[in-house]
C-alpha cells in the first residue's frame, strides 16, 4: 500500500488520530524489531513500543517536519530502552534469567528450522548480555539495524568517538563469545 | 583472524535476517490507540479509581472513630449523686392528706390504696375493686 508519509506525519502532528493510527501501523514493526533486539523480551518490547508511541503523540509539538521522523521515533525508543536497561529492576531480571538462557545457537546453522522470538532473544542475549547498555545500543543500531553513523549520533546523542569506542568494545566482546562457542 | 571475522559476519547476517515477529499487530495497534486517546468512559473510570483509595481511607477512619467513641462511652464513670436530700422524710400537701413519706421507712401503699378504695367505693371501677380485694389481677 502506497502512503504519503510526509502528509500523514503532518496531519498526525496537527492532532489527527486517524493519521496517527496510520503512522503506528506503518512503524510499529520496525520499532518492535529494534526494541526486541535491545531488550530481548517480548513483553518488555511491546511495553516499550507502546510507550514510545504514547510519547510521540504527547510530544509531537517538539518534532520539526524538516527532521527525519524515523530518526526521531528511534531516538525516543532508544532512550526508553536505555533507561530500562539501566534500571535496577532490569539488572535483577537479568541476573535471574542468566541461568536459563536458551543455548540454541545451533538453530542458526539450520535455516530450515523456524527460529521463534524466544530463540532469537536467547541468541542475542547470549552474545550481548555482558555488554553495557551503551555498547549494546550502539551495536544494535550500527550492526543490526545498519544505520549510518550520523543517524546513530543523532539517536544516541553520543559523539563519533564514543560510538567508535563502544562499537569496538562490543564487537570485540561478541567475537570472543563466538570463539567460546 | 579471517576465520574469526567471517564467523562474526555470518552470525550477524543471520541475526539481521531473522526478525522478531510482532504478534497480533492489529490488536497491538488498537491498544496503542486506546492508550493514546482515552475515551470518556476510561476517563471517568480513571477518576473513580483515583478517588477510590481516598474514600476507602475515609470510611476506615469513620469506623475507627465510631469504635473509639463507643469505647469512650463505656469508660464514663457513673456520677455519685448526693441522695441525702432524697432520704429525708417529705410531707405531702394538705390536699394529699398531709402524709409524711419517709423512704427509709416507707408507708404501706397497698393499705393506703385499700383505704382509698373503701372510701370511694361508688366511683372506682370494677377493676380497681378487684385490685383492692386481691392486691393484683
Amino acid at each position: 500500500m502506497q502512503i504519503n508519509l510526509p502528509e500523514i506525519i503532518s496531519q498526525a502532528k496537527q492532532g489527527d488520530p486517524l493519521a496517527f493510527r496510520k503512522l503506528v501501523e506503518y512503524y510499529q514493526n520496525k520499532i518492535y524489531v529494534f526494541v526486541f533486539r535491545m531488550v530481548c523480551r517480548e513483553d518488555e518490547a511491546r511495553d516499550i513500543v507502546q510507550e514510545t508511541f504514547i510519547k510521540v503523540w504527547r510530544n509531537f509539538d517538539r518534532y520539526h517536519l524538516e527532521q527525519k521522523f524515523a530518526t526521531w521515533l528511534f531516538t525516543i525508543a532508544a532512550r526508553l530502552c536505555y533507561d530500562r536497561m539501566k534500571s535496577f529492576r532490569w539488572q535483577k531480571i537479568n541476573a535471574i534469567e542468566e541461568l536459563k538462557i536458551i543455548d540454541d545457537l545451533q538453530s542458526l546453522e539450520h535455516p530450515e528450522m523456524t527460529v521463534i522470538n524466544s530463540d532469537l532473544a536467547g541468541i542475542i542475549r547470549k552474545l550481548t548480555d555482558k555488554l553495557t547498555p551503551k555498547q549494546k545500543l550502539v551495536f544494535v543500531l550500527r550492526d543490526l539495524e545498519e544505520l549510518e553513523v550520523e543517524e546513530v549520533i543523532c539517536i544516541t546523542g553520543f559523539n563519533a568517538e564514543q560510538i567508535k569506542n563502544n562499537l569496538y568494545l562490543a564487537r570485540k566482546f561478541i567475537r570472543e563469545q563466538l570463539e567460546k562457542m | 583472524m579471517e576465520m574469526k571475522e567471517e564467523k562474526y559476519e555470518t552470525m550477524l547476517q543471520k541475526i539481521r535476517e531473522i526478525k522478531p515477529v510482532l504478534e497480533e499487530p492489529e490488536l497491538f495497534c488498537n491498544q496503542i490507540m486506546d492508550a493514546v486517546l482515552p475515551n470518556p468512559s476510561n476517563r471517568i473510570f480513571k477518576m473513580v479509581s483515583l478517588v477510590r483509595p481516598w474514600l476507602a481511607a475515609a470510611s476506615i477512619l469513620l469506623i475507627l472513630l465510631f469504635i473509639y467513641q463507643q469505647h469512650e462511652d463505656e469508660k464514663v464513670e457513673p456520677v455519685q449523686m448526693n441522695t441525702s436530700a432524697l432520704n429525708k422524710p417529705v410531707k405531702t400537701p394538705a390536699c394529699m392528706d398531709g402524709l409524711t413519706l419517709d423512704l427509709k421507712n416507707p408507708p404501706d401503699f397497698r393499705e393506703m390504696y385499700k383505704c382509698y378504695a373503701r372510701n370511694n367505693r361508688h366511683t372506682i371501677s370494677w377493676k380497681e375493686k378487684l385490685m383492692a380485694k386481691y392486691g393484683s389481677i
